[in-house]
């Protein structure tokens, strides 16, 4: 369960873990995650004007179309491997699609959801993140154990054992492609977050790195 | 817990189905499950890839059921879920094969139909063909309508129009794509189960007139008034006005025959209006269109000497029909209202 440093250029992005037996059902399967200092606020002027453009990227037609690209597809092949419903829980990409011709815009929140969506867009490969602070290692996948708290507190629910879940050295943080802790949601209070990606089967390793760098290039912006 | 696959010995249980004298053979089959796991993940894969495609390639058709149902995940599925999902997936593309082809064809006989319009659109008179049924995307309609109104229906000139746009939405009511944009003639709809077009002499059975759309008021609004053809010159006051100096100069000069010129000059437009108005189903005109051609058919009769008693019946034969004929014509054209102001 040791994170490993990939090598490249500055900053890197580790490899988290996987359990033993999803390395051995999904060999293709990873988790990249790279931890960074942030501060909470509007996202820049540049950001934003960077989702303008990608808003008018997107018509009904490329909705639907997106679909049958690859990065998407593989995501949606992957939910059907673990048996989630792609049109029910829609992948990421589709779902920010949905989104998009429901607001008839992306919608400019803050400065880190604008980035974790500026790199979803361009890549389609999404990417979450994490308050630094609770997190106890590197994050990795695992099968949830009966009665495991999703996260810590009173509102930390609970998930059936069996299910796939991130977890850190110490207990489960989120659901995979589902729902994050609470406890250990990004707040105004939050110095530095985890972002993290998960790269399934089909994924090369150069768009989920374009993603990163995407993500990390918006978080920095001025 | 999933490492390792499953080991099943079945020595006994294999020789005895297989059919063969039971001996204790001692034999051992492994079965790797993973693999097996892996390559049904290669066939969910590849089922995925073709309904994502069918789906793609169906647009803007319309909603195509594509959902299958998840397996509670996510999580690690087994073996027979996989196949589960697999098949799902494998009834989901045929159904869905089977719901694209059928559109395919519906289109290919309504590409076939706008074809025969385009070539002999005498044939197929006041047909309505929504662009949606040729797979195209909008409410645009294909419409055989004759050139020039009423000169045209009556000299066979026809030809087909492409209108564009979707209605407006009715204050307070949600559009209905079924109601709005596919709004068709009673010979349109008619057809719309079979869509290759019947011949104009075919005998056809009296359709009763539907009832009035919701959305039409019975007292119509100035903003919906058809806009003049050749747009917003002021050809008609133009024609009135010369009219007018014409009707002074013929009373001046004592000239009948330019008093006669000033009375047609002030009549056009307004008969241009009153026919224009009747056949958008703007407002009815029924009995003044009826008049007009009873007048001119009196005229012409008086011209050539024919007998008063013939001429009154003539009139009244040429008030009644055409009457009737155009409050049909105004009804078809508001979807079932006879009136309208």
């Amino acid at each position: 369960m040791e994170a490993v440093v990939t090598a490249g250029p500055e900053p890197a992005f580790a490899d988290g873990w996987l359990d033993a037996s999803l390395a051995e059902e999904y060999p293709h399967l990873r988790l990249r995650e790279i931890t960074v200092p942030v501060r909470a606020g509007r996202s820049s002027r540049s950001v934003r004007r960077r989702l303008e453009h990608l808003s008018g990227r997107i018509s009904g037609a490329e909705a639907v179309a997106t679909r049958t690209r690859p990065i998407p597809h593989a995501y949606r092949v992957f939910f059907r491997h673990v048996g989630i419903d792609p049109d029910t829980q829609r992948t990421p990409i589709e779902q920010a699609v949905i989104d998009r011709l429901v607001d008839g815009e992306f919608k400019a929140r803050n400065r880190i959801d604008d980035a974790l969506l500026v790199a979803l867009a361009e890549t389609g490969v999404p990417i979450w993140a994490l308050d630094e602070a609770p997190l106890d290692g590197p994050l990795g996948l695992r099968e949830s154990r009966a009665g495991e708290p999703i996260g810590t507190g009173e509102h930390a629910d609970e998930a059936p054992p069996g299910r796939l879940v991130l977890a850190d050295a110490e207990r489960a943080v989120g659901v995979l492609f589902g729902k994050l802790a609470p406890s250990h949601e990004v707040s105004k209070e939050s110095v530095a977050v985890r972002l993290f990606t998960i790269q399934v089967p089909g994924v090369p390793d150069a768009h989920v790195s374009e993603a990163l760098w995407t993500c990390l290039e918006c978080l920095a912006a001025e | 817990m999933l490492g390792g696959g499953v080991i099943a010995v079945y020595t006994a249980h294999v020789v005895q189905l297989a059919g063969y004298p039971q001996h204790d053979t001692g034999l051992v089959v492994e079965i790797d499950e993973r693999a097996a796991r892996a390559d049904l993940r290669d066939q969910v894969a590849r089922l995925e890839r073709q309904l994502s495609e069918l789906l793609a390639s169906a647009f803007p058709f319309g909603p195509l059921e594509v959902s299958v149902p998840g397996r509670a995940g996510p999580r690690v599925l087994s073996l027979g879920e996989l196949e589960i999902v697999r098949d799902d997936l494998g009834d989901r593309l045929r159904a869905a094969r089977r719901t694209f082809a059928g559109v395919g064809e519906r289109q290919a006989q309504a590409r076939l139909l706008l074809e025969r319009m385009l070539l002999e659109p005498g044939h197929h008179r006041f047909v309505r063909l929504p662009a949606s049924e040729l797979g195209e995307g909008g409410c645009g309609v294909y419409h055989v309508r004759p050139r020039l109104g009423l000169v045209g229906m009556l000299a066979g000139w026809w030809h087909v129009k492409l209108s564009s746009g979707c209605p407006r939405p009715v204050r307070g009511r949600a559009p209905q794509p079924d109601s709005l944009c596919h709004t068709m003639g009673r010979r349109s709809r008619k057809r719309s189960g079979d869509l290759v077009a019947e011949p104009r002499s075919a005998p056809t059975t009296p359709v009763p007139a539907p009832a009035a759309p919701a959305t039409l008021r019975r007292k119509a609004r100035t903003s919906e008034r058809p806009p003049a053809p050749w747009g917003s010159a002021p050809l008609a006051e133009l024609a009135t006005f010369a009219g007018l100096v014409l009707f002074v100069v013929g009373a001046v000069t004592s000239s009948i025959a330019v008093i006669g010129v000033a009375f047609v000059l002030i009549a056009l437009p307004a008969i241009e209006l009153v026919i224009r108005e009747h056949f958008a189903g703007f407002r009815s005109h029924s009995l003044m269109i009826a008049g007009l051609m009873t007048a001119v058919a009196v005229a012409v009769g008086v011209a050539i000497g024919v007998a008063h008693s013939l001429l009154v019946a003539i009139g009244v034969a040429i008030l009644g029909t055409v009457f009737v004929l155009m409050r049909r014509l105004f009804m078809r054209r508001t979807g079932g209202m006879g009136f309208r102001a």
